[in-house]
This record gives C-alpha cells, structure tokens and sequence, in this order.
C-alpha cells in the first residue's frame, strides 16, 4: 500500500525535487555571478549587476526552496491538500523561463529589453503560486498561528511582485511614471521583508521544534511578532510607494526591528527547551543565521540613521549569506535527505535495512562547508566595511567553495545506497 | 493468546528515521490492549504535530503488529493528550539524546 507524507494530499515528491533541484543550480549560478562582479557590490546600492545577481540569488534559490518547502508544507501545516499541482508544475516552468530572461536582460546590457518580458513571465508564474495558496487558504475551516504567517506572506508576494511589473515597465518602455527608487525599495522590502521574512518565521515555528525535538514553550513572543512586524513591513511599503516622511519611516522601522527581535528571541527560547543538545550542522546553521540576521537589523538602523550606503549593502550581505543561505542551507541537510529516503528507502521498510536520515549526509563535507560559509560571510562583511574590493572577492571565492560542497551533499544525498554491509 | 509484551517486542523493530530510536523507547506508545480473540489496539503519539511521517509510522507499527502470528487485526489510535515529552523515553534514548 503506497502511502503519502503527513496526508494523502502531498504532492509528488517529483514536483518538490524540481524547486529544490533549480534551486542548488541556481544558487551556484548566482555565486559564479557574485565572482563575476567582483567590487561592482561595493559601488553602488542599485546597479544593474547588483540587480542580475540579487535576482538569479533570491528568486532562483531563495523563492525556488520556498516554493518547493510551501508544497512540500502546507498539507502538514494546515492538514489540506494543495488547490492544484498541475498549477504548480505550470509555475515552475514559467517561472524558470520568466526567471532566466530577466537576469540575462539585467546581465548583458544588449539584452536589456528582455527585462519586462521576463518580469511579465515571472508574475504570471507567481500569481498562480499566489492563488494556488489563496485558494487552498480559502477552502479551509480553521487558521493556525503557521497558517496566518503563510498567508500574510503570500499577500505580500503578490502585493511586491505586481509593484516589481510596473517597475519592469518602466525600466523597459518607460510606461509609467514612478519614482523608480522609492518602489525598488518598496519591491525589495515586499519581497525579502514581506514575503521571504514571514515565510521563514512562519516555518521556522513548525521546523525548529520539530528537529530539535522541543515542547512545551511559550509561543507569545511569535504571536506578538504577528501582529507587530507585517504593520512595520506594510507601512514601511507604503511610506516609499506613496513618498510618505521620516516619521512613518522610523515607526516602520521600529515595528519591523522590533517584530524580528521578537522572533529572534522566540527561536532562542525554543532552542532553549530542546530536547537534542546535539550541536550538529544544522544547529550551527540555524543560530549563525539568527546572528547574521540581527546584525543585519543593526546595520540597516544605522543606516537608516547615518546614510552610509556601505551600511545597507552590509545589511543586505549579511542577510542574504548569513541568514538566508545559511537558515536554508542547514534545513537542505534535513529536508532534502527526508524527500529523498521517503522516496527511495520508505517503501524498504521492515523488508531491509533502511538508512538514517543522517547517514545520508556526508557529515565531514557538510561541517566543512558550514565553517567556509561562517568564514566567507565575515570576510565579505569585512570587506563592505573596510571597502576593500579584494577582500570581498576573497570572501565570494570562499562562498563559491561552500555552495560546491553543498551540492556535493546534494549529489550525495540523491545517489545513497544501502552497502552490503548494511552501514 | 498473544501478549501485551509479544506486540511491544513487535514494534519496538520499527525506527524513527530522523532520531535513530525505535518508537517504542521514544515512549511513542501509550498502551497495548490486546482482546481473547488477539485483536490488538495500540494507543500512541507522535513527538510533533508537524511530523511528515504522521502516517507512514503509524502504517508501519501496525504492519510490525499483524506480522506477529495469530494476531486478527490492529487497530491504531493516535493520540496528542498527553503531549510527548523526553520524561516518556527509554533512559538510553535520554542520554543519547540530552548528552
């Protein structure tokens, strides 16, 4: 009897494996581009490098895990069977096509034109992810706390992906008259803030306790971060839309700093009720990650404070390499070999011996590329702030190593067999 | 006719996967009531809601159940009161686990 994850509504592992698999590739493709651009990142906050790169970077490997972890979760988290996989499998392609032409547009200058076909592309594919999820919500009885995070989430992707078009069109045709860098702000803050931030804070609720086996907290700092962070994100979006003053900046500011202090102590005080003190790859990931995200937070206020640019392009490195990848990364090492012993080994068991998830993680080559990312990720933000060129470089060149060993740990995990040693 | 003892002995081959332990020094099961016509019905829990295994495991502890000879059917009750905690497992899984 072949039976699924969690409910009989999970999709196929085949669709999951086609985000998380783009989503390596991509994410050795940004880092060759991040090499290729050498000191562009230390010049300027909006380039059009900085904006080839921080596409292939957060749309190619962020949202593309996000998007195959949101299939793989939300029948878990909200016990409901997704609205539509064929809709899903629609939005990968288009998505990945819409995605390639916008960073070619964005990379080579004699492809510029290709910007506002590939940005129509890429909404289209995120709108039906937008009402993939708004559907599957809609059908629902009952909310949870994860649910809520998720949802909201999604608003915001729809909200900064439709302000991401009409900047695409005015880029391209000129269409519209924006003040171009305020809604890159706004697109960016919707995106990264909105989207990716309560996304990760919604599933960092139902993933850390899970892999650190930890009960009976308190969740009242992460409910007081709902009501509080997606304000500051919202009114953050807004005051840069609509060109509003300093103080609606400073109170969205102070909501969002103040939402994400209070996630960060919420994971703190899960971790602290965990039950495995095993302080492994992921662990270190997962606490780098906090780290790199409250500095990041810190940069950001005082740049909002000093107005040196360095400050919000050392935010912004530290919360792509430092929280992202490495909050990613550290969850590729669990779910990755999960979706693929359910495939291969699942149906195995009580007839052989089946692996550990764990054995199907070369443990050397993953603590190996941890230290390299907690390495690469101080030499760059060294490099930010010494505006030492050659030192980032170094710092990129580190990165590169890094994400090599973790498709290494990618490749690995695909190809486990069972030796005849039974180990 | 079939004893409590025989049926833990039975799931206690299944493994949590992720924790490396069997279900049953996890303290995932709660009860084992086995009637005069060795119908069994095993009450358990899972260590988290979220758990993507939720189905898969109770599958597998009741296929580990009706391998055993002359057990008729096995009923599975999965349970959230009271919550799983570490105080429910084996002292080995304890110490493996907390260091």
């Amino acid at each position: 009897m072949k039976v699924s994850l969690a409910t009989e509504m999970a999709p196929p592992f085949v669709l999951v494996a086609h985000f998380f698999i783009a989503g390596i590739f991509f994410l050795i493709l940004s880092g060759l581009l991040l090499f290729s651009m050498g000191s562009d990142i230390l010049g300027a906050m909006v380039s059009s490098s900085l904006a080839a790169f921080s596409h292939l970077y957060l749309l190619g490997f962020v949202m593309m895990i996000i998007f195959g972890a949101m299939y793989q979760l939300l029948p878990v988290v909200l016990e409901a069977p997704i609205f539509s996989k064929d809709f899903a499998y629609v939005q990968f392609y288009m998505y990945v096509l819409g995605l390639v032409l916008m960073v070619s547009g964005f990379h080579f200058d004699t492809l510029h034109l290709l910007i506002p076909y590939g940005a129509v592309i890429t909404y289209l594919a995120m709108l039906i992810f937008c009402v993939n999820v708004f559907i599957t919500f809609y059908r629902l009885e009952a909310m949870s706390l994860v649910g809520w995070f998720l949802l909201i989430a999604t608003v915001f992707l729809f909200v900064s992906v439709s302000l991401g078009l009409v900047i695409g069109f005015t880029l391209g045709h000129g269409l519209f008259e924006i003040e171009i860098d305020a809604w890159i702000k706004a697109h960016v803050m919707g995106t990264l803030g909105g989207f990716v931030m309560m996304i990760v804070m919604g599933v960092s609720m139902v993933l850390i306790p899970m892999f650190s086996l930890s009960h009976s907290f308190k969740d009242s700092w992460i409910k007081a971060a709902l009501c509080i962070y997606p304000l500051g994100i919202a009114l953050g979006m807004i005051t840069f839309v609509f060109g509003l003053g300093w103080g609606m900046k400073g109170l969205a500011a102070l909501f969002m700093v103040v939402g994400i202090g209070l996630y960060v102590i919420q994971m703190g005080v899960i971790l602290k009720q965990r039950v495995r003190k095993q302080n492994d790859y992921w662990v270190k990931n997962i606490v780098f990650a906090w780290m790199a995200l409250s500095l990041s937070v810190l940069s950001l206020v005082l740049y909002m404070v000093q107005g040196d640019e360095f400050l919000a392009i050392l935010s912004g490195s530290l919360f792509f390499f430092g929280f992202l990848l490495s909050f990613i990364v550290g969850h590729i090492y669990k779910i990755l070999p999960f979706l693929i012993w359910y495939e291969k080994f699942s149906p195995l068991v009580g007839k052989q011996k089946v692996p550990l998830l764990h054995q199907m993680v070369h443990t050397k080559i993953a603590d190996t590329q941890t230290y390299f990312l907690f390495g690469a990720v101080m030499i760059q933000a060294v490099g930010v702030v010494m505006q030492l060129p050659t030192l980032f470089l170094v710092g990129s060149f580190t990165l590169i190593v890094s994400l090599i060993l973790v498709a290494f740990n990618a490749f690995y995990a695909f190809n486990f067999k069972i030796k005849e040693n039974g180990k | 006719m079939m004893t409590e003892e025989q049926v833990y002995e039975a799931i206690s081959t299944v493994i949590d996967p992720e924790v490396g332990f069997d279900i049953v020094s996890l303290g995932l099961i709660y009860g084992v009531k086995v009637d005069e016509k060795n119908n069994v019905h095993v009450t358990m829990t899972l260590s988290t809601k979220g758990c993507p295994l939720h189905e898969l495991i109770q599958q597998w502890t009741r296929e580990s159940v009706l391998k055993l000879e002359g057990v008729r059917s096995c009923e599975i009750e999965l349970v959230w009161e009271p919550a799983w905690n570490i105080g429910m497992a084996s002292e080995e899984v304890k110490k493996e686990l907390c260091g």
